[in-house]
């Protein structure tokens, strides 16, 4: 059971080839997706000794990050899967951000303009993502005793943690923590697949930011 | 050869199945007006999430149409060169995965190309090189000799804005909604195209260049100074001054160059009086004419596709590394068609 697991989010693309949870070949590649995704694919590929009709199951980063990366990381899942008629697995930025850390955990990134998104992570359910100002969520986090550990992707907020014991901050989700996410993940299956988008900013940001 | 056509260079999703270049066998074209209409233009972000929605639905349809499945294509094509960067990338990443899924060749096309070869398509026979190109599309207004599959030479290109540009800022400032070309040419069919005298510039010069900023500012200025403005009037007089433009400088350049036969393409392609005002000179020196078939003259994936077949005997294929960029020079003499653009990276 092999499956390609894509991540274009953040500042470094992805690409990770795993069989039954067990990584096969792994490419890192800073910047520029558009150009290097697809042959990074390729290469894991070949590497493997494998074709692209071998493949069992695509999985892929769905967001919050980079605009364009998203978009090129989804359209490229959605349509490998929609040619090789292979089940996609959406990942939740923030699912594999605390994937592999101790629970509970708290999982940010900028979401522009001060604002945040975030999620805590527990052991008994899959929590929602929401946003709020930087401020409201270290409120959120104070009020919260049981913190573990507070995880961000990027480092837009590190001042504001420079004395919290818990805080880390990384510019890539790694290759084990990307698995197990998608362990986790749900599989979307035939004409389902088409309808996925990556989620990148609520369609409200979209849209405020088109009338400026 | 059967090549599946893709372009998502601004605000259409166009995908298409074209045999040997000439057979369009379909041709899907995904408008988002309404997306973008009550921010009255494109809005690149808004562009690039709706292409990434609908990309798959619309693969899917145009595969349905033609009635063949992935695995019945030869090759795939994708416009990379020329639009906005956020919006073809969504198509180039589309069309990278289905010929690295399909094992099957990957043809990149500059965007202006398409549009060119949009003429050429079913009339390879009729058409033969060197031939002048008329390219009004979007930000562009050029004159091209084509001289063989994939080179070019320029003739002739604006200097300050694109005609289209004149049209959207026009119709932008008496609120005639998006798109402006159209708008402005449907008022202009009940107006007086002698009532008002706006300047043609350069129209004297004996050479390609245009330049349109000169009009645009007299007709801005004629609208703020008028208050008894008659608004089919004067998109009547703005069309006339634009069509004057063009075929002024088509005929000069036809003549210079000895080029009999004359290419319009471009959204431009489908304004009838621009037809009929260049029919009528084109005949008179018993030159000839030559429009796309109306679903060509939009963005579409099929000129892409019939572009790709010719293309693809003397180029080759791409690799899948193939760079998307927002401007990217023409042909095999790396025209650079646009003053002050950077041909690179941008949006
Ligand atoms: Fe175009």
């Amino acid at each position: 059971m092999y499956t390609l697991l894509l991540d274009t989010s953040g500042p470094y693309t992805t690409v990770l080839l795993v069989q039954n949870l067990q990584l096969v070949t792994s490419s890192v590649v800073e910047d520029r997706p558009a150009e290097h995704l697809h042959e990074q694919i390729q290469t894991s590929l070949d590497r493997a000794g494998l074709l692209p009709s071998h493949l069992h199951q695509i999985a892929v980063v769905i967001g919050p990050g980079s605009w364009t990366g998203l978009n090129i990381g989804v359209t490229t899942a959605k349509t490998l899967a929609q040619v090789l008629q292979i089940p996609v697995c959406p990942i939740r930025t923030l699912d594999a951000l605390t994937e592999s850390s101790r629970l509970p955990a708290w999982g940010i990134m900028s979401a522009g303009r001060d604002r945040c998104y975030y999620a805590r992570h527990t052991h008994s359910k899959t929590p929602e993502m929401d946003v709020a100002s930087i401020d409201d969520i270290l409120q959120l986090m104070e009020a919260d005793p049981e913190t573990h550990c507070i995880y961000e992707y990027g480092d837009t907020f590190s001042e504001r943690f420079c004395d919290h014991p818990h805080y880390h901050t990384t510019d890539r989700l790694l290759p084990e923590s990307l698995i197990l996410a998608s362990k986790n993940g749900a599989i979307l299956k035939g004409n389902s697949i088409h309808s996925l988008v990556p989620a990148y900013l609520q369609p409200s940001y979209v849209e405020r930011d088109a009338s400026r | 050869m059967l090549i599946l056509g893709i372009d998502t260079s601004c605000d259409d999703t166009g995908v298409a199945v074209v045999k040997q270049g000439d057979i369009i066998i379909s041709n899907i074209i995904a408008s988002q007006f309404s997306a973008h209409e009550r921010f009255g233009g494109v809005v690149p972000v808004i562009a690039a999430r709706e292409h990434t929605a609908k990309i798959n639905y619309i693969l899917d349809s145009a595969l349905e149409k033609a009635e063949v499945s992935f695995s019945d294509l030869d090759a795939v094509a994708v416009s990379h060169h020329q639009g906005l960067m956020l919006s073809l990338v969504v198509g180039v990443s589309a069309a990278k995965s289905i010929a690295l899924a399909c094992q099957i060749p990957l043809i990149g096309i500059h965007h202006l190309e398409g549009h060119i070869y949009s003429n050429l398509m079913g009339r390879t026979d009729e058409i033969h090189f060197p031939f002048l190109c008329l390219t009004v599309a979007g930000g562009h207004t050029l004159l091209l000799k084509v001289v063989s599959h994939g080179t070019y030479e320029l003739l002739g290109h604006t200097r300050d804005d694109a005609a289209g540009e004149v049209l959207d800022k026009v119709a932008r400032h008496l609120h005639l909604g998006f798109p402006g070309g159209a708008a402005i040419q449907k008022l202009a069919e009940k107006g007086n195209p002698t009532a008002y005298h706006f300047p043609r510039p350069l129209i004297n010069r004996r050479d390609g260049e245009f330049s349109f900023s000169g009009l645009k500012t007299a007709v801005i200025s004629a609208i703020d100074r008028d208050p008894n403005l008659n608004v089919a009037d004067l998109c009547a007089s703005l069309q006339q001054a634009i069509i004057d433009l063009l075929v002024s400088k088509t005929m000069l350049i036809a003549e210079t160059h000895d080029l009999k036969q004359i290419t319009l393409a471009g959204g431009v392609a489908l304004n009838q009086p621009l037809r009929k005002a260049l029919q009528q000179e084109v005949q008179q020196r018993g030159y000839q004419l030559f429009t796309p078939q109306t679903d060509l003259c939009m963005d579409n994936g099929a000129m892409i596709a019939g572009a790709a077949f010719y293309l693809y005997q003397t180029r080759g294929a791409d690799p899948l590394s193939i760079e998307t960029l927002a401007n990217a020079p023409l042909g095999t003499t790396g025209i650079r068609y646009r003053p002050g653009s950077k041909y690179g990276k941008g949006s």
